[in-house]
This record gives C-alpha cells, sequence and structure tokens, in this order.
C-alpha cells in the first residue's frame, strides 16, 4: 500500500455483499467515499467481503453507480449534474431506500442529494400522501388532528399535491 | 420493487430531520399533523435551530412598504424578479418593526395601545400586556423609543422600552428616563429609571440595531449636559447601547467629526455602523462607519453616487445598501460596483420605510413565553 511508484497504479478491489445475498466487487478507490467502507479498509477488514446487511441488492445497485459516476476522473460536471438529475428522478420509495443507504454508509454527497430530492418532492404534499409514502399510520383522533390543522389552517391552503411519487 | 417497506420507527431520526430542515415552514406545519413522533420533532428546540441555521434557509430582504391608505395593503406586489424570494411587509403605520431576531420581530402601535412579539413565516402573533406607568401617575409619557434584544446568558427575548414622563399641569418633567424591560420567558416587566439620559435625546433608526448582546441607539446630547467642546453648534452625536443581561446602559463615544444633525445608525457587515450621506457638488456621497470594538470607528465605505438619495432604509444579504430616491423608489446599490439598481416603486399612496435581512424560523413564541427557551 505504501509503495511509492505511480507508474504503475495498483489497484485494489473490494467485495460487498447486500442484504440479499449478492457480491459485487468494487475498486477500493471508489468504496472508500463511504466513510462506513472507509474506516473498515483502515482497520483491516478488507480481505474478506464486506456484508452490508442494511442495503439490498437494488439500492446497493444504485449506490455503487452513483459512486462510480462521482469518483470516476473522465466525467466532467456536465456529465455529474446530468447524472444527478436523472437519479434524483427514481421514485421518492427508491430514494428513501438509497437515503437510508447512504446515512448507513456515510456518504454525505448522495445523503444531501436525496434529502434534497424527498423534500422537494413532499414540499406540497398532503400530510395524507405523506403518510402512505412513509407508511405510517396516524396515532391522533381525529378530533387533535382537527385541531393541529386549526392552529395554522392557511398551511393547508392553496396547490396540495396528493400523488404518491 | 415495492416501494419503501420500512417500519417507521426505524427510519433513523437523523434522516427525518436532514429532509425537514431543508423544507419550507409551510410544510412543516403541515407536516405537523401526520403523526405523533412528527408533531413532537418538528417542534423540538434542536430541529428548529438545525432548520433554521441550515444551509438552505437563505436569508433574505424583508421589505416593510408603507402605505397611507389601507385599500392598497391588498393591491398585489408579487412581482420583483430582483429577488429569488423576499418578504414583503406592508402595513399603514409608520413604526418601523424591530428585529429580526431568529426570525422574530417586536411590532407596536401605541395609539392603539399595542405591543406584540410576531413570527411572520408561522404568522404567530404574541401580544404584550402593556403596563400602566409605573412611576409617574399623573405624568405624560412621551419620547417612547423600543429595542428588541436577546439576553445571551439567559437565552431570553427582551423588549426595552425608553421614555420620558412630563407633567402636564406644571411643564416640568421627571429628571430620568424611565426604562421597562419585558422578558418573553417570564412574560413580565420590570421598571427603573436611569438619569444618565432622557428618551428624547434619543434618534429613532430604522435598521436593526442588536448585536451581541446589546441594543444601540444613536442619541443626540447638547453642550450643556457634556460639557464638551463646541461641535454642530453644541450638539454631539453619541451611542446609547443597553447591556440585555446585566440590564444597564453605558455611552459610547463617536469620532468628533461626526455630525450630530446626520448619519443613521444600524448594522453593517456585522458591526454597529453610521450611514451618512451629503450632496457634494450634485452628487451624492455616502460613507459608512463601522464600530470595531466599543469607541473605535473606522471608515469602511465611501460611495459617489448619480443617485439623489432621500434617506437610507436598510441593509441587503450581501451589504447592499437600500436608499429610498427622491421620487420614493427604493433603489439598491451594490458596494463593490457601485451599481444602482431601481429595485420597486413607485407607489402611490406609499414608500418603502425598512429593508431588514430576514430568516425565516419555525420558533415558536408561545413555547418561548412559558419558558422552554431551547437553544436558539
Amino acid at each position: 500500500m505504501a509503495e511509492a511508484s505511480s507508474s504503475i497504479t495498483e489497484k485494489f478491489f473490494l467485495t460487498l455483499k447486500s442484504s440479499d445475498g449478492d457480491e459485487f466487487v468494487l475498486e477500493e478507490s471508489i468504496a472508500i467515499q463511504s466513510i462506513t467502507i472507509k474506516n473498515m479498509v483502515e482497520d483491516g477488514c478488507s480481505s474478506s467481503v464486506i456484508p452490508l446487511s442494511k442495503v439490498d441488492t437494488e439500492t446497493l445497485i444504485k449506490v455503487i453507480e452513483y459512486m462510480k459516476m462521482h469518483s470516476s476522473t473522465s466525467s466532467n460536471e456536465e456529465e455529474i449534474e446530468n447524472f444527478d438529475k436523472k437519479f434524483v428522478s427514481n421514485s421518492i420509495n427508491t430514494i428513501l431506500n438509497i437515503l437510508e443507504a447512504a446515512n448507513f454508509l456515510d456518504i454525505n454527497n448522495l445523503l444531501e442529494l436525496c434529502a434534497e430530492a424527498v423534500a422537494n418532492r413532499i414540499k406540497n404534499k398532503t400530510p395524507e400522501a405523506v403518510r402512505k409514502i412513509f407508511n405510517i399510520t396516524s396515532d391522533f383522533t381525529p378530533e387533535e388532528e382537527a385541531e393541529i390543522r386549526n392552529e395554522t389552517p392557511w398551511a393547508f391552503e392553496g396547490n396540495l399535491d396528493h400523488s404518491l411519487d | 420493487m415495492d416501494g419503501f417497506s420500512s417500519n417507521f420507527d426505524q427510519f433513523p431520526e437523523d434522516i427525518i430531520m436532514e429532509i425537514f430542515s431543508r423544507l419550507p415552514v409551510k410544510s412543516l406545519l403541515k407536516l405537523k399533523s401526520v403523526c405523533k413522533y412528527w408533531y413532537i420533532l418538528i417542534q423540538t428546540p434542536i430541529f428548529i435551530t438545525k432548520h433554521f441555521c441550515h444551509k438552505t434557509n437563505h436569508a433574505i430582504p424583508f421589505i416593510h412598504l408603507y402605505f397611507l391608505d389601507k385599500k392598497q395593503l391588498s393591491l398585489s406586489t408579487n412581482k420583483y424578479p430582483l429577488f429569488q424570494d423576499i418578504y414583503i411587509h406592508k402595513s399603514t403605520s409608520l413604526k418601523p418593526v424591530i428585529g429580526p431576531l431568529n426570525g422574530l420581530f417586536f411590532v407596536y402601535n401605541l395609539d392603539m395601545n399595542e405591543m406584540a412579539i410576531w413570527n411572520p413565516e408561522t404568522k404567530e402573533i404574541k401580544k404584550i400586556i402593556i403596563p400602566s406607568p409605573p412611576f409617574y401617575p399623573y405624568f405624560k409619557s412621551y419620547a417612547h423609543h423600543f429595542g428588541f434584544g436577546i439576553d445571551p446568558l439567559n437565552k431570553d427575548y427582551k423588549v426595552i422600552w425608553i421614555r420620558d414622563y412630563w407633567k402636564e399641569e406644571t411643564f416640568t418633567r421627571n429628571k430620568s428616563a424611565v426604562i421597562s424591560v419585558y422578558t418573553l420567558s417570564t412574560n413580565s416587566w420590570k421598571h427603573f429609571e436611569d438619569n444618565t439620559f432622557w428618551s428624547s435625546h434619543i434618534v429613532m433608526s430604522y435598521f436593526g440595531t442588536y448585536l451581541d448582546g446589546f441594543y444601540f441607539w444613536k442619541m443626540i446630547t447638547s453642550e450643556q449636559q457634556q460639557h464638551t467642546q463646541c461641535i454642530n453648534g453644541g450638539r454631539k452625536c453619541d451611542i446609547l447601547a443597553f447591556d440585555l443581561t446585566n440590564e444597564v446602559f453605558q455611552v459610547i463615544k463617536t469620532p468628533n467629526l461626526f455630525n450630530s444633525n446626520l448619519g443613521t445608525l444600524g448594522l453593517y457587515d456585522g458591526f454597529v455602523s453610521m450611514f451618512f450621506h451629503f450632496l457634494v457638488q450634485g452628487k451624492t456621497c455616502i460613507e459608512i462607519w463601522v464600530m470595531e470594538k466599543f469607541g473605535f470607528w473606522t471608515k469602511r465605505l465611501v460611495i459617489e453616487s448619480n443617485l439623489i438619495v432621500k434617506r437610507p432604509i436598510g441593509y441587503g444579504v450581501n451589504g447592499e445598501i437600500f436608499v429610498e430616491t427622491t421620487t420614493s423608489n427604493l433603489a439598491m446599490i451594490d458596494p463593490t460596483t457601485q451599481e444602482i439598481i431601481k429595485c420597486i416603486g413607485p407607489w402611490e399612496n406609499g414608500y418603502p420605510l425598512q429593508v431588514l435581512v430576514y430568516k425565516k424560523s419555525l420558533v415558536s413564541i408561545k413555547k418561548l413565553s412559558s419558558g422552554n427557551l431551547g437553544k436558539l
């Protein structure tokens, strides 16, 4: 690792294992955008397979796609910008899964990108639509809910978005 | 593919906070009704602070427009392409709104016997009960001046009310200024006198002048009281500062060359500042001085402009200077390029009163006044 020769750049590879059991081989320099993985590598856990029990295959594919684009020296700013734009057009549920993975893997840029995307998508949504998206059951009585709405009735005026995506 | 399947209880709070801190106040007020957990989370002082300080919560210009006619308040004034986001406050009161502090303003209208603390973004208004005259029941109060600040030690919001008292029958005024301090957390007033100045010495400013635990006013004193050299016809300009923690006043000197008849006190670039403007051969010359330490002033900025300035209105987010022109337009001067941009106006029966730098906040005045101070 400490060799100074730069003419022959030796590439190190890591194997990431999703919660579904699928394995993905990834260049170390790309994977260490995740601080969680970086810490594992520094602690000497990189020789074996790195299990990511909280990330399913579908989500891991997306995360790797993101990390590849954001580490590649060949992709320019415009490419990255276009990639990010397309990336956040995934369904809101996919983005929430990626967001959770980004939080676990500690990839700050990805976390910010997805948090921003979710915020934009739920900004104008009704509480009912947000409940469905986040899979939440209201624990308010109808009276309690009406009371909260009455605190700021104007917040419920205007163009409300009922869609679930 | 079948969506976000995690049980919500397992969804990390950090992530919820990351999403929520990027949402506008209006969205959050709506999301409070989703479930009890969100209702509580959105109102925690930690979240309110995170949301207020978040990099996506940009500082915006708060523009206070005055109209003579109530009918004009309802007219649409939404088209200001110059600003991405802006808060327009229209009123028929010539009194300034004082603030903002963490998104809160102090507002008053003594003709209506009204005082309140106001959060424009949540539209919350907390009326303050006005105390009866504390010391001189037979006197009439005049020369009212206000301040609004935070006591940084106790993290408490305070309103300072300074007035003089006059006995009409004998044409005598009491020997000292009467100070009333309102503390939000206890929702109570306390009163005391200070015989080092009179309220009538204070010059009202439409700029916000709270900084780091002190509220500042410009004060003009005459030679008889100060025994200073005869400058400006024996009138001298000082700065009166109120320490919000210890609740005491101090007087800060200004350079002798400050003309007491000119100069508007404000905050510029994080310092207490004085704005001077005067005409030199048909051109307006603007000077901004800043007080780097108590009593130490330096000239920060000199601008020459063809614009005829009627009066300064305030400073913008990036140090822009807002002025009212003689034609009642609101104009903005960029200090780096000296470029002048006409912003808004003119209006019929109205003109701009104040431009303040404002950040939207979820802060609940009700919570603060019940002693729940939190971190803001």
